[in-house]
């Protein structure tokens, strides 16, 4: 059963910790909440408040069950949980706008961030000097970075902005990485930090990039309604393109290799999938208006809402036929079988695939 | 390697002409939006070609005519026509065939996706 919990006016962004017990989001404020899942329920825990504005990234490591958050007020934070308390540690990224977008490396050794100042910054811990270090690209970065996802190899990372660009960048750390294990990728096997290995051209604004799980594929989905599917696995890289007819996308996740689901402003999760090409399969939303439509409510009740509302069909027609009731910001894999989604409604969703009718 | 934007538009507008001759409005439609003038720096030639456009979508008289052709088009063909239907629009041609080709596009094939491309692509423009 689709799960829909209306945890703020709106949520920025969403992680979930290792066990899935609990979710860290933010309600379009500088704070971080962490919800206890009970059951059904959603039970507010604790309240972290260290950020100065609207946190934008929230990223939850499940092996060592430490959060990083990235704000507008260009900080980060790495908080780990100490004496029964979550204890903040400032990262100091040196960047003079906003950041957008944080995500733990897989071995979460590293952390990549996005931002409003034309770079994509890979934070890791210098153990000498005990504190987060934070390295910088900027090549030919000519807007804000949007987003960022790193390969499971813990060393290539993708980031898209909107230069109408995405590139994929080694994020290779001296001393965190080891070069012999990472060996010859897709992408070339001289990766010392900051290489740019290929970069691809869009016609709108890049909204977020994602891997598949093995890393052989690469997708973004673009302001123009369009999801974009690299095909990586060799260093014989094909492109292609799937337009929509939907409005923009701002989201997507795998479900696996050949299933992706993107979400945004139509606010319905979107099945793409991928049978020699890739292609549009449906919105995967069913309408729920025909439970609503059919109360009969009364001849009073049809011509006071006619004269108040302006409307034949009632309080119904003010309502999205989807669940989510405004755009679908951020799609997350909550295990193999579920997906939990959070939008501008304020709503976090968790759908079980069989609800998508996967 | 630069396009010969005149040639092509030239070439296009007598097959044009020629398929409008036949009363074969769905070829003549064929032609039009086929290799759109995206970069081309010359306003009068885009403008020229814009008129040839919208002169096409007007020969479409019925409703009927216009739901069939729009059928055969594919994913590419549509976002290009409605870049010209809106294109045309601006042209201040009155004919309200013209909106029929807009409501019709929306509805059956682009959807809100294909007018959001109209507005974001700024490198593939027809105007």
């Amino acid at each position: 059963m689709t799960s829909i919990n209306r945890l703020a006016i709106s949520i920025t962004a969403h992680a979930w910790n290792g066990d899935r017990s609990k979710v860290a989001l933010c309600p379009n404020n500088n704070e971080v909440r962490i919800y206890i899942r009970k059951g059904n329920e959603f039970e507010l825990e604790t309240t972290l408040q260290e950020h100065d504005s609207v946190v934008t990234g929230i990223d939850w490591g499940s092996k060592t069950n430490r959060l990083v958050t990235c704000s507008q007020d260009r900080n980060a934070y790495v908080w780990s949980f100490e004496n029964n308390a979550w204890k903040p540690t400032l990262v100091i990224l040196r960047i003079n706008r906003a950041a957008t977008a944080v995500q733990w490396s897989p071995k979460e050794d590293k952390f990549a961030v996005a931002s409003g100042a034309k770079c994509l910054c890979v934070c890791y811990f210098e153990k000498d000097n005990s504190w987060w270090v934070s390295k910088q690209f900027k090549d030919k970065v000519e807007s804000t970075l949007t987003s960022i996802a790193w390969h499971p190899n813990n060393v290539l990372l993708a980031a898209g902005g909107t230069d109408n660009t995405v590139r994929v960048v080694s994020g290779f750390v001296k001393g965190i990485d080891n070069r012999e294990e990472i060996g010859k990728t897709a992408f070339g096997s001289k990766l010392p930090f900051g290489t740019l290995l290929a970069s691809w051209s869009t016609n709108a604004w890049v909204k977020s990039v994602k891997w598949s799980p093995s890393g052989n594929r690469l997708a973004w989905v673009t302001h123009d309604s369009v999801t974009h599917f690299l095909e990586c696995a060799t260093t014989n890289h094909t492109h292609q393109s799937v337009s929509s007819p939907f409005l923009p996308f701002q989201d997507l996740e795998f479900i696996d290799e050949n299933r992706v689901i993107a979400v945004g402003y139509d606010a319905n999760p979107t099945l793409f999938s991928f049978s020699g090409t890739w292609k549009l399969d449906r919105q995967c939303d069913g309408k729920k208006g025909a439970s609503k439509a059919a109360a009969g409510e009364g001849a009073k009740k049809f011509f006071q809402d006619k004269a108040t509302l302006g409307s034949e069909e009632g309080a119904a027609d003010r309502e999205l036929d989807t669940v989510h009731q405004n755009c679908i910001s951020v799609v997350r894999k909550l295990d193999a079988t579920t997906l939990s989604t959070s939008g501008y409604d304020g709503n976090l969703v968790l759908w079980p695939l069989s609800s998508l009718g996967l | 390697m630069s396009r010969n934007y005149a040639a092509e538009i030239g070439a296009r507008g007598k097959e044009i002409t020629a398929a409008l001759n036949t009363s074969n409005t769905q070829a003549a439609l064929k032609a039009a939006l086929r290799d759109p003038p995206y970069g081309c720096t010359d306003e009068k030639l885009k403008a020229d070609n814009i008129a040839t456009v919208s002169g096409v979508l007007r020969s479409f008289k019925k409703e009927a005519d216009v739901d069939k052709v729009i059928d055969g088009l594919t994913v590419e063909e549509i976002d290009v026509l409605m870049k010209y239907i809106y294109a045309s629009l601006a042209r201040e041609d009155s004919d309200k065939i013209l909106l029929y080709w807009h409501a019709t596009t929306l509805k059956k094939a682009g959807g809100l996706g294909c007018v959001i491309r109209v507005l974001a692509d700024k490198l593939n423009t027809v105007v």
